[in-house]
């Protein structure tokens, strides 16, 4: 009896692990290929896309990085994220503080009014935002996708919310007693102690806006300001047969959002379905 | 989604009783800490929602201010006649019904599987997760390259396995360009899945199953009676969430298909860029987007519906 138990049991914990280990491969092989094949030539790709590289030949990315302005796209990317995600972390932060701590006439409707905002699929009111950022005259400039990704900080405004709703009054009033105004004690005590839930906000936007594609289509129509996700379907249409070159970019374009998930795994799951749970 | 309750107690201030003054100071405070968020909100969101809605009535090449004309519903009742809506509409249902439906299926299998507890689970779990943080562009171009009807990963597969027969353009082909942009969308995303099921089987208290297990139900039994019910709110989230992204995806099939061929992959949100940006019909395309809205709209009030009948 025992015996038998112990057989389906380890039938069961072969089975799993039989079906673990093959959507593994079906979710790591399409990234392996792209990963190896950037090191390929063009020879060697047409003789057999599938196999391994002769050699670790580094003159796809050198390509990719100089001639195919990749090392310019990269740098688009920094320059409209960093800003992106720092200014979205303050908007919101301050915004949560306010609605979770202080009592002021209208804060719930307002704060309703904000939480609609998450409901809304950016894709949706692509229309209005472009006409309105070329009727600013902002076309062809980061400042434009600045703006448009500080107005959805809603998301933020609602992790952040929750949390500064759970710290103890003790802790702010002792800062008061002190004589620290409110903006000093948001800034030096309630802010600090959010680092946490700051750290999954910025996660979140982070993936988002370095991922972001319809709104730099539309706002980026020179060729020189695009970002990465833009920078691949230009590069897509120039050097269409050369997939070593287009792996090359593509990995390029993985290894950010990659190194960082493998640095902070448990703090991007966390963003992530933080996110899209509000989303 | 879930907080309302919480939210609409506001917090007894530390400075109640403050004199009239003190208190018209604090109130200019928190307008203060609001208002740069509330700036941007208002003027790059809020606003272009009630835009997309009067947009929606215009005739409008969004050229100039000059060639603006007032039309009513025409746009909403050229759409009803428009065959290329309806597909696409038509094909946003099967995404949902399919691709939506996929992975909330796959994400909670696996979170089963997951939540067992063996060796290298938090490794397998980690993996699965990598496609929710790739760019749809990256995941778009490097499955176009594996599904290239010569070179690609795919036909010389299935002609090694002797289906020769089974070899085609996937995304070339009208009958195959649609799933095939499913299939790709469920690689992407049931991780996400997986993950919410996953917190919400780590939320079941263990005493339940332990109870059960003296009761002497077996592993399907404590599924289909602990685990199944104490998931219904999670699942309505995901469902939620799945249906709402698969509804609202562009990126995927513009870099894959583009809509096509001959519309075959065409869904709202690449009808209405075609419609606004390379017809210049913004009045059409708002109108589309409007459909789009209210779309999201009606499955997020479902799912409110859903879970609070839960809670009562």
């Amino acid at each position: 009896m025992v015996g038998r138990l112990r057989l389906t049991r380890s039938l069961s914990m072969i089975v799993t692990y039989a079906i673990f280990v093959m959507v593994a491969i079906i979710v790591l092989y399409p990234l392996i290929w792209m990963f190896y094949t950037s090191f390929k030539e063009q020879w060697e790709i047409f003789r057999d896309p599938f196999s391994l590289p002769t050699s670790l030949n580094l003159a796809n990315y050198v390509e990719a990085w100089t001639r195919g302005s990749f090392g310019r796209f990269f740098f688009n990317s920094v320059l409209v994220t960093i800003p992106s995600v720092a200014g979205i972390l303050l908007v919101s932060s301050l915004a949560a503080y306010a609605f979770a701590r202080f009592t002021f006439r209208g804060s719930s409707v307002l704060f309703y009014a904000i939480l609609i905002g998450i409901m809304v699929p950016p894709q949706a009111i692509v229309i209005p935002a472009f006409l309105l950022v070329a009727r600013l005259g902002l076309i062809n400039s980061f400042a434009a996708l600045f703006l448009t990704y500080l107005s959805w900080c809603p998301v933020g405004i609602f992790i952040l919310h929750a949390f500064f709703k759970s710290l103890p009054q003790e802790l702010l009033d002792a800062a008061r007693i002190d004589g620290a105004g409110s903006f000093r004690v948001f800034w030096e005590i309630a802010l600090p102690l959010a680092k946490p839930a700051l750290a999954t906000v910025s996660i979140f936007y982070f993936v988002w806006v370095w991922n972001d594609f319809i709104y730099p289509l539309l706002y980026l129509q020179d060729d020189a300001m695009s970002t990465i996700p833009l920078g691949l379907m230009l590069f897509r249409g120039q050097y269409q047969t050369n997939w070593g070159l287009q792996a090359a970019a593509l990995s390029i374009a993985s290894f950010v959002p990659l190194a960082f998930y493998l640095l902070f795994q448990d703090k991007f799951v966390k963003g992530v379905t933080a996110g899209a749970l509000k989303g | 989604m879930t907080t309302s309750q919480t939210v609409a107690m506001p917090l007894p201030a530390a400075g109640a009783r403050q004199p009239r003054r003190g208190r018209l100071l604090a109130a200019v405070e928190a307008y203060l800490f609001v208002l740069p968020a509330l700036v941007f909100y208002a003027l790059f969101l809020a606003l272009p929602i009630v835009g997309v809605v009067i947009i929606s009535l215009l005739d409008w090449s969004g050229i100039s201010m000059k060639d603006i004309t007032f039309v009513g519903f025409a746009n909403y009742r050229a759409m009803a006649e428009d065959p290329v809506f309806w597909q696409a509409l038509w094909h946003n249902i099967i995404f949902i019904g399919f691709g939506a439906v996929a992975m909330v299926i796959l994400g909670l299998f696996l979170a089963v599987l997951l939540e067992q507890g063996l060796r290298g689970s938090n490794l397998f779990r980690g993996i699965f997760f990598i496609p929710t943080i790739m760019s749809l562009v990256v995941v778009g171009i490097v499955f176009v390259l594996l599904l290239s009807p010569e070179l690609g990963l795919v036909n010389p597969l299935l002609r090694s396995a002797g289906l020769g027969s089974l070899t085609r353009a996937w995304l070339g082909d009208p009958a195959t360009a649609l799933p095939t942009v499913i299939g790709v969308d469920v690689w992407k995303n049931f991780g996400l899945a997986m993950f919410l099921f996953v917190a919400g089987l780590k939320s079941i208290p263990q005493e339940y199953y332990e109870a059960a297990s003296i009761d002497g139900a077996g592993a399907w039994r404590r599924f289909l009676d602990i685990t199944l019910p104490a998931l219904r709110p999670v699942t309505a989230v995901v469902i939620t969430l799945t249906s709402i992204n698969t509804l609202k995806l562009f990126d995927l099939v513009y870099v894959m298909t583009a809509g096509g061929p001959n519309h075959a992959s065409q869904v709202l949100t690449t009808w209405m860029y075609a419609q606004g940006f390379m017809f210049n019909n913004m009045g059409y395309g708002s109108a589309l987007a409007v459909v789009l809205l209210l779309m999201t709209f009606v499955i997020t009030v479902i799912q409110f519906k859903l879970v609070s009948r839960d809670e009562t």
